[in-house]
């Protein structure tokens, strides 16, 4: 007679998505944002080596201090206004068309709304603005995913968004059991 | 025309000069091929037939021996066993008469060919065979050295040619498209259950730290509370009846 099936943990599709899930999510995003900031960054001063205008500016400068200075605040405001673009365009631009930002697919998360559709282009811009909120009180507004009953961030809250996971996740039971004996175990 | 003759002469000799093995022959060669090959071949078998003898050993002690437990079958297994105790046994009593018929066969020699020694007709081969087996300039040593000498280049050659084929067997089979495709399929498919792993272990870990924070400050634990799907489907209800 052929063994049983073993019995599978419930799946938790569909179910809210946690903190560290959500964490790590992020953590990808901002390592994909940080490195192409830096790419591009040192893209356009190889073409501006390139072109000898570093030079010109260095000219610029030795000529008129003053000149210098503010074609140097100029041109940091440029690199700061693009940065900050980007960032914000990357997460809102993601959640718009698909609901997830890489990170977010490689962890299997979706944002949904309330009637478990897409977010549209106000909700995605309100709950990028909401990052705000939750991270000044010393992030507790992420922490607050940890307690609340949906597992929603202050972020969530405000624009009513919810976070799930999309893949058949289930719970690793046996590690979990290991991980409490080693944990009580300690204490 | 005699410059160019002593020139052919000299070339002729050159040519005899060189030593047999400096020249390819495709026997020799085949030759330290095949007796190169059976020679690995026969220790590889050897090596493999200890190996599954002592597996093969510690595996009955651990298991102890086997129970009939089938009454009626105990018959056939009798005769089976019996077959197989005979071939063993017939193996062992064919090897012991073997050693006694060399045993008898150099008896039954040295009674004949002693006295033969001192017929003077005979006396010549005994000196023969005798120069042949103890002289150090016999034939015989000259064959042990070329053997010694040929089994260690037969044993290379095979080893070579072993190492040589399954490379060029792995590099055509690297270049076989459907393989390509089989091992790319394999790779996503590493790839694919890492991050199923390291996805897995996030959810448990997830729970565990949630279930943490939420027992530090006295809640409910997750399993008591609604699912999403429930959630938004009452949330969407009370939408709707508000509109």
């Amino acid at each position: 007679m052929a063994p049983p099936p073993p019995i599978l943990p419930q799946s938790l599709e569909g179910e809210y998505a946690g903190f560290v899930s959500r964490l790590i999510a992020f953590m990808v995003d901002i390592i994909i944002i940080s490195s192409t900031i830096v790419i591009v960054t040192s893209l356009s001063g190889l073409i501006l080596q390139f072109f000898g205008l570093n030079d010109i500016l260095a000219a610029a400068q030795s000529k008129a201090e003053s000149f210098g200075i503010a074609l140097a605040y100029v041109l940091a405001a440029i690199a700061a206004i693009s940065s900050t673009a980007f960032v914000v365009g990357y997460f809102i631009f993601f959640w718009v068309m698909t609901g997830q930002t890489p990170g977010k697919a490689l962890m299997g998360l979706r944002i949904i709304c309330l009637d478990g559709k897409h977010l549209s282009l106000t909700r995605a811009i309100r709950r990028y603005l909401a990052y705000w909120v939750s991270a000044v009180p010393f992030f507790f507004g992420f922490l607050w995913i940890l307690l609340d009953e949906q597992r929603q961030g202050w972020h969530d809250e405000i624009a009513g968004t919810y976070v799930i996971y999309s893949w058949h996740a289930r719970v690793d039971e046996k590690w979990l059991e290991e991980l409490l004996r080693r944990i009580e175990g300690k204490s | 025309m005699s410059h160019n003759n002593e020139s052919k002469k000299q070339d002729n000799q050159a040519e005899r000069r060189k030593s047999p093995e400096q020249e390819f022959s495709a026997v020799r060669t085949l030759s330290r091929l095949l007796v190169g090959g059976m020679l690995e071949g026969a220790d590889e078998v050897i090596r493999r037939l200890q190996q599954w003898e002592a597996a093969n050993r510690s595996l009955a002690e651990g298991k102890g021996e086997p129970v009939a437990e089938d009454g009626e079958d105990k018959e056939v297994e009798h005769l089976r066993y019996a077959l197989i105790g005979m071939l063993f046994e017939s193996q062992a009593r064919m090897r012991n008469r073997v050693e006694r018929l060399s045993r008898r066969t150099n008896r039954l020699l040295s009674k004949v060919l002693d006295p033969a020694a001192e017929n003077p007709y005979l006396k010549f081969i005994n000196f023969r065979v005798k120069q042949l087996l103890w002289d150090e300039e016999s034939p015989l040593e000259r064959w042990i050295e070329i053997g010694r000498r040929e089994e260690k280049r037969s044993r290379t050659m095979a080893r070579q040619a072993i190492i040589g084929s399954v490379d060029e067997f792995i590099a055509h089979l690297s270049h076989n498209p459907e393989l390509q495709e089989v091992v790319q399929q394999q790779s996503v498919g590493l790839a694919s259950e890492l991050i199923d792993e390291v996805r897995e272990r996030t959810v448990t870990v997830d729970t565990l730290v949630e279930r943490f924070a939420r027992s530090f400050f006295r809640l409910p634990p997750r399993e008591e509370l609604l699912s999403a799907e429930d959630t938004i489907k009452s949330q969407n209800n009370h939408h709707d009846a508000g509109h």
